[in-house]
């Protein structure tokens, strides 16, 4: 069985694993604001760590809507709206919420949970001041405070071994998809951005020593089948706030008019696999050192120019022909980010395609139309 | 040409003569022209009790704001701008650590004295959109005013922005902005908003350490620019100095308990913005504050009111809108009586303790708000409020675009609803940018709503 294939039957065998093992007695914990809740805690706690990151879909926002303002970005919206809606398995079964507060968007998603639903919630503070001996003192103590609150919900104490093996086994996961990721700064790339990111997502689903053989075997063929790929008319760099699992409208619609998504930039994209834990030393503290430090700011940490620097450097590494910024609809701080973010790149000598999507079936027509105009005007650049 | 205006606003005809240098510049770099100040003397017959001297003393202490604040580069040395929303009482501090600076809040001056008194707010707002916040972004009209100030070059570029993110994160990125297109030196504050929705109206020990210290870095950061610390002597003072004026507005607000509701909250604005930021004038304002209590003694006394009696009385959620205190006027027009806002009510009370560390009491000040807590925090607040004032109703004019205050008001309506069990009108408003709303839409829905009421309380 090849790779892809393993991890197609992995995924379909993925709720049933957990229905049986809830059944066993297993908790689910729930991730909300993707980025910032350290998952190696939960997963060596013996829970399983379950990231909610499901979103492009315009019916989760109605069903949100009598609880979240519109102005609410639509993803923060959609965490709360599937949970109503009852059709997303993985948005059910959670017996315990954590939820990094890392905007005010993400903010109001622990308040929906926390005031609409049965679920505990746990808020777990992601300092701006990501940068300062201070923000990373709170943050630090808000780890412990998650170990503690685990520890107490599940009766268990969670032992430095098994937190380290988690570690390591995260770090494994990450390592292998940056390896994979980075086969892309090839001139034929050997996987397409959707079957990137489509490894990815697995990721925050899959068991990760199931993700680990997964991606193993996958590096392997895709090593030997190097060369084998179609060269795309154009290598695009997308970025953004967030690209939700299940929202790969724009990287389909970059595929059909003939480009590549080469590299993504976003917080469940390279910001994710990029930067790993040192397992040496205190374990708590290098989770929080990663976590907040160690990974590339979003637009609301302070200062955030950091993150342009490194796609900077990723459009250059990459060879990208041009740059697609990627925002939800209301989330201020990417927004407001993008007027200079369009201004660095461009003096950087990368055409800039800034679209921005509500979730809404009616948009995909125009975000089509545009990157069909973007695509064609870098037919003449390269 | 502006000497009818500005007697309008309490200043001598000497003072007049005096200011007149200043007032020109002014004037021409706000591009404040003959009908802008046409324009301005309606607006102030229209808006404010001008009859009451205090009211007219305020507005002088606004229209010098707006002086000090675009001359700041001819007259100080060093310029420190601050953000809103903050407790003035940290600004303010800085400000008395020397004469030589300018240290101020752009947004909330620019709103009074640029949008409420002249109704020329807009061109402010249109250039932020020009650099960045776009329109239909869901942007804050306060954030946007100082970017569009920036962007049309009408107030100089600060030395530093001490940018208080403790409450919104859009606020401290505008200020990353005006710093990457306008190379502003910007320092951030923090603050996790974590609190679990049981805690208030405890207080989160590990936030009000964590605030503490970001204050002081960013005192620390400010010494360095402005060549003078910030003690906390200093700091002593400021907390002095605001909760003195607080406590004399108070009287003035407890006298709003009257029936008929003796002073329209517009001119109430002027006097409670004082409390959210600093000013150069804290004399002149308080003593306008004193006035103030007096002359509205004496209407409560003699049962004069800007409404019938027994009018009904509602608790208006958020806060009145700035730039249009127009929006109040209708509300009291068509019959309503709203005794204060939420809040502004909450946030002109002083601390309950004054601490050693002055800089603990800014933190814990903040803190003790619901509002600033949680969403459960903000619905107790509103909920003691409403019960201890005895109201009729809730309008909450929510600030559709602010995503701290602005997206909690569908969790606030369902819990109000639940505890109260009172009439309820939720307004899509904006408190910062009145090209948001359609007045004439507003005012038949409120026109409705106090029907409603009325009949109620016949009923009741």
């Amino acid at each position: 069985m090849g790779a892809y294939e393993r991890l197609d039957q992995a995924i379909s065998q993925r709720p049933l694993q957990l229905q049986q093992a809830r059944d066993r007695g297993a908790k689910v914990i729930g991730i909300s604001g993707l980025g910032y809740v350290p998952e190696e805690i939960i997963y060596a706690s013996g829970a399983i760590p379950m990231r909610l990151v499901r979103g492009g879909d315009p019916e989760p926002l109605a069903a949100a809507a009598g609880d979240m303002d519109r102005i609410l970005c639509p993803f923060s919206r959609a965490q709360y709206g599937y949970r109503v809606l009852e059709e997303e398995s993985r948005y059910q079964m959670i017996d315990f919420l954590v939820c990094a507060i890392s905007c005010q968007h993400m903010r109001r998603v622990a308040d929906a949970w926390d005031l609409n639903t049965d679920v505990k919630v746990f808020r777990l503070g992601v300092p701006h001041a990501y940068n300062t001996k201070s923000g990373l003192a709170y943050y630090l103590e808000m780890v412990k405070r998650l170990k503690e609150m685990l520890e107490t919900f599940l009766g268990k104490k969670i032992e430095e071994e098994g937190l380290r093996e988690a570690i390591l086994l995260y770090n494994r996961v990450r390592e292998l998809l940056k390896e994979i990721s980075f086969l892309r700064k090839n001139e034929i790339p050997t996987i397409t951005g959707k079957e990137f990111f489509k490894l990815m997502h697995s990721s925050f689903y899959l068991d990760p020593k199931e993700m680990v053989e997964i991606l193993e075997s996958l590096l392997v063929q895709l090593k030997e089948n190097r060369k084998k790929g179609e060269n795309a008319k154009h290598r695009i760099l997308l970025t953004g706030n967030m690209l939700a699992v299940g929202d790969y409208k724009v990287i389909d619609m970059v595929e059909e008019v003939g480009g590549s998504v080469v590299i993504e930039q976003f917080c469940g994209g390279v910001r994710h696999y990029l930067d790993n834990i040192n397992p040496d030393g205190d374990l708590l503290e290098a989770i929080a050192r990663r976590y907040l430090q160690g990974k590339t700011p979003c637009a609301f940490m302070r200062p955030s120019r950091q993150r342009i620097d490194i796609v900077v450097k990723l459009a250059k590494e990459f060879k990208v022909d041009g740059v697609i910024w990627y925002q939800l609809r209301y989330c201020d701080t990417y927004n407001m980010e993008f007027f200079y973010f369009n201004t660095i790149m461009k003096g950087a000598g990368f055409p800039v395609l800034q679209l921005e999507s509500e979730y809404d079936v009616e948009e995909r027509g125009r975000l089509l139309n545009r990157i069909e105009s973007f695509m064609e005007s870098l037919e003449g650049r390269t | 040409m502006y000497n009818r205006l500005l007697e309008m606003c309490g200043f001598e005809p000497q003072e007049i003569r005096q200011e007149k240098q200043r007032i020109e510049k002014t004037f021409k770099v706000l591009k404040i022209g003959e009908k802008e100040i046409s324009a301005a003397e309606k607006r102030v017959e229209q808006l404010y009790s001008i009859e009451l001297p205090c009211v007219r003393k305020m507005l002088k202490v606004w229209i010098k704001e707006l002086l000090a604040l675009v001359m700041a580069r001819d007259e100080k040395e060093k310029i420190v701008y601050a953000i809103m929303p903050s407790p003035a009482e940290s600004y303010l501090a800085a400000m008395l650590a020397s004469d030589k600076l300018y240290v101020g809040y752009p947004d909330y001056v620019f709103q009074i004295g640029l949008g409420a008194l002249f109704g020329n707010l807009n061109p402010l707002l249109e250039a932020a959109e020009r650099y960045g916040m776009t329109p239909g972004g869901g942007h804050c009209g306060l954030n946007k005013t100082r970017l569009g100030a920036h962007a049309l070059g009408i107030i100089p570029k600060g030395d530093l922005s001490m940018a208080w993110g403790i409450v919104c994160d859009e606020g401290p990125k505008t200020d990353e902005l005006i710093h990457e297109v306008f190379g502003m030196p910007v320092v951030y504050l923090d603050r996790c908003q974590d609190d679990p929705l049981d805690l208030f109206p405890e207080i989160n020990e590990l936030t009000v350490d964590y605030i503490v210290g970001e204050i002081k870095r960013a005192y620390a950061q400010f010494a360095e620019v402005a060549g003078v610390e910030i003690s906390n002597e200093l700091v002593m003072k400021a907390v002095k100095i605001l909760f003195s004026y607080m406590e004399n507005l108070g009287k003035v607000q407890e006298l709003m308990r009257s029936d008929p509701l003796p002073l329209s909250q517009a001119d109430m604005i002027l006097f409670i913005m004082v409390t959210q930021l600093c000013i150069r004038d804290y004399e002149g304002a308080t003593e306008a504050v004193k006035m103030l209590y007096e002359e509205v003694k004496q209407r409560v006394e003699e049962k004069r009111g800007i409404l019938p009696e027994e009018s009904p009385r509602v608790l208006w959620g958020n806060h009145f809108p700035l730039p249009d205190p127009g929006i109040v006027k209708m509300v009291e027009e068509v019959g309503i009586a709203s005794p204060f806002s939420e809040i502004f009510y909450v946030t002109i009370q002083p601390p309950s303790k004054i601490y050693d560390d002055p800089v603990e009491t800014i933190a814990r000040r903040f803190l003790e708000l619901g509002l600033i807590t949680s969403v459960t925090g903000r619905v107790r607040d509103i909920i003691r409020l409403f019960k201890e004032w005895d109201l009729d109703g809730i309008l909450w004019f929510n600030h559709a675009p602010c995503k701290v205050i602005g997206t909690d008001s569908l969790m606030i309506k369902k819990a109000l609803k639940k505890e109260l069990k009172v009439p309820i009108i939720v307004v899509e408003g904006d408190i910062y940018d009145a090209r948001f709303y359609n007045r004439q839409q507003i005012r038949n829905r409120v026109e409705s709503f106090a029907e409603m009421l009325k009949t109620r309380q016949k009923r009741v």
